[in-house]
């Protein structure tokens, strides 16, 4: 019986309702802007943004989940397509498209100790290059599209994972604001583009 | 009921039930609403009914040799060769509903393959890895075996516990079955030559 009445965490309810149709088409909107990157920003603002990059990355190859999700904004978006064109998530299965609830699911499920796939768990380790960085058309907002190499090692086999990133990131200082430092940064929305996105990919309970 | 039913057939009217909106409307001149009022006190029958076609079916159905329905997925097994085994998931969409349900269909059909297979899928790799053992040629499968939990009921279905082992004892003993059973030649299937 759950005999925890302390309404500071009855209260606590996780912002999952705004995986709507508005949202989709956000989403699509992503797939599009993806292909052609407008005016890259300049230094030092895109030196900072590479730097939360990196600091993103080092949290999920560190095992750092918690610290890496407090990275992301309540609306955010983690997704893997399992197309690598002509991408559409209202009418295809993906390898993972979490909202927030599912992210932080994802992450209570492999906190628990039982999850096999992870026990013991993949050790990662995630190379960001090619980067480029340009103002998002949503005010505030700055988009990413860098390519990635995930080396994974687990129960006696390296397997070697590459593809894209792409990222919309806010920043929390709001528009017009000179970004000065990383902490200003939250992931709003993290694509995984693999190169081999359409093959089974066995175990992907990593975060990827 | 039955009172009303009585008392408006003398009156020359009739009274009758319905659980559909547009039904009782239709042609009415009294319309008593029971347990029923504005869709946005009492919710939408439609919009419940698509949405009931969202989740998955809490289904999950073995059909002998290889097809496995569960919830909203169909999923295949086939054997490769000794050592492998290629196990393909269908997710399913409904024709003649509105798009998001099919989109919504997508993210729940996401839930078990992401949060729950590939745990299966570790545990069938670590027991591939156990059987290569020769001096562990054997896979437990007795749980539940011998005891009073497994019924056959009217219909000849044979039940038990979800958690007791019969069903896959159950898989093995057909395979037993068809794999010792007599075979029928190409010629008797097709009679002899003499007849064409």
């Amino acid at each position: 019986m759950n005999t925890n009445t302390d309404p500071a965490l009855m209260t606590y309810q996780p912002q999952f309702m705004y995986v709507d149709p508005h949202f989709y088409d956000v989403v699509k909107g992503d797939v599009e802007a993806w292909k052609d990157p407008g005016e890259m920003i300049a230094q030092p603002a895109a030196s900072i943004v590479e730097q939360f990059l990196i600091l993103e990355n080092r949290l999920v190859d560190s095992g750092r989940f918690e610290e890496w999700l407090d990275l992301f904004t309540v609306d955010c978006l983690y997704w893997v397509p399992t197309v690598t064109a002509d991408v559409d998530p209202t009418t295809q299965l993906c390898t993972a498209f979490d909202d927030r609830r599912r992210l932080e699911d994802r992450i209570v499920r492999l906190r628990t100790g039982t999850a096999y796939s992870q026990v013991p768990p993949s050790r990662t380790c995630r190379t960001i290059s090619n980067l480029e960085i340009w103002e998002s058309e949503t005010p505030g907002e700055i988009r990413v599209r860098c390519a990635v190499v995930i080396h994974e090692w687990r129960v006696g086999e390296m397997r070697v994972i590459p593809g894209w990133y792409g990222y919309v990131l806010r920043k929390s200082s709001g528009p017009g604001a000179e970004l000065s430092k990383r902490s200003e940064l939250r992931v709003v929305r993290k694509q995984v583009d693999l190169v081999q996105a359409d093959v089974p990919l066995r175990n992907m309970t990593f975060v990827i | 009921m039955a009172k009303a039913q009585r008392a408006a057939a003398v009156s020359g009217g009739s009274v009758r039930e319905t659980a559909e909106r547009a039904d009782a409307l239709e042609g009415a001149h009294i319309v008593y609403a029971k347990e029923w009022g504005s869709p946005a006190h009492y919710g939408d029958a439609d919009a419940e009914r698509y949405l009931d076609m969202g989740p998955g079916a809490g289904l999950n159905l073995n059909i002998f040799p290889n097809l496995l329905i569960i919830g909203n997925h169909l999923q295949i097994i086939e054997p490769l060769t000794v050592d492998s085994t290629a196990l393909s998931w269908y997710g399913t969409t409904i024709e003649g509903v509105p798009d998001e349900i099919n989109t919504l269909r997508m993210r729940m059909q996401e839930d078990f393959p992401a949060f729950g297979e590939p745990d299966d899928l570790a545990n069938f790799e670590e027991a591939q890895r156990g059987m290569v053992i020769p001096e562990m040629e054997w896979i437990d499968i007795s749980r539940g075996a011998g005891t009073d939990r497994e019924k056959t009921d009217n219909q000849g279905v044979v039940i038990g516990p979800v958690t007791d082992e019969h069903h896959i004892r159950g898989y093995f003993q057909e395979w037993t079955r068809l794999m010792t059973g007599a075979t029928t030649g190409w010629s008797e299937r097709r009679g002899s030559a003499d007849e064409h």
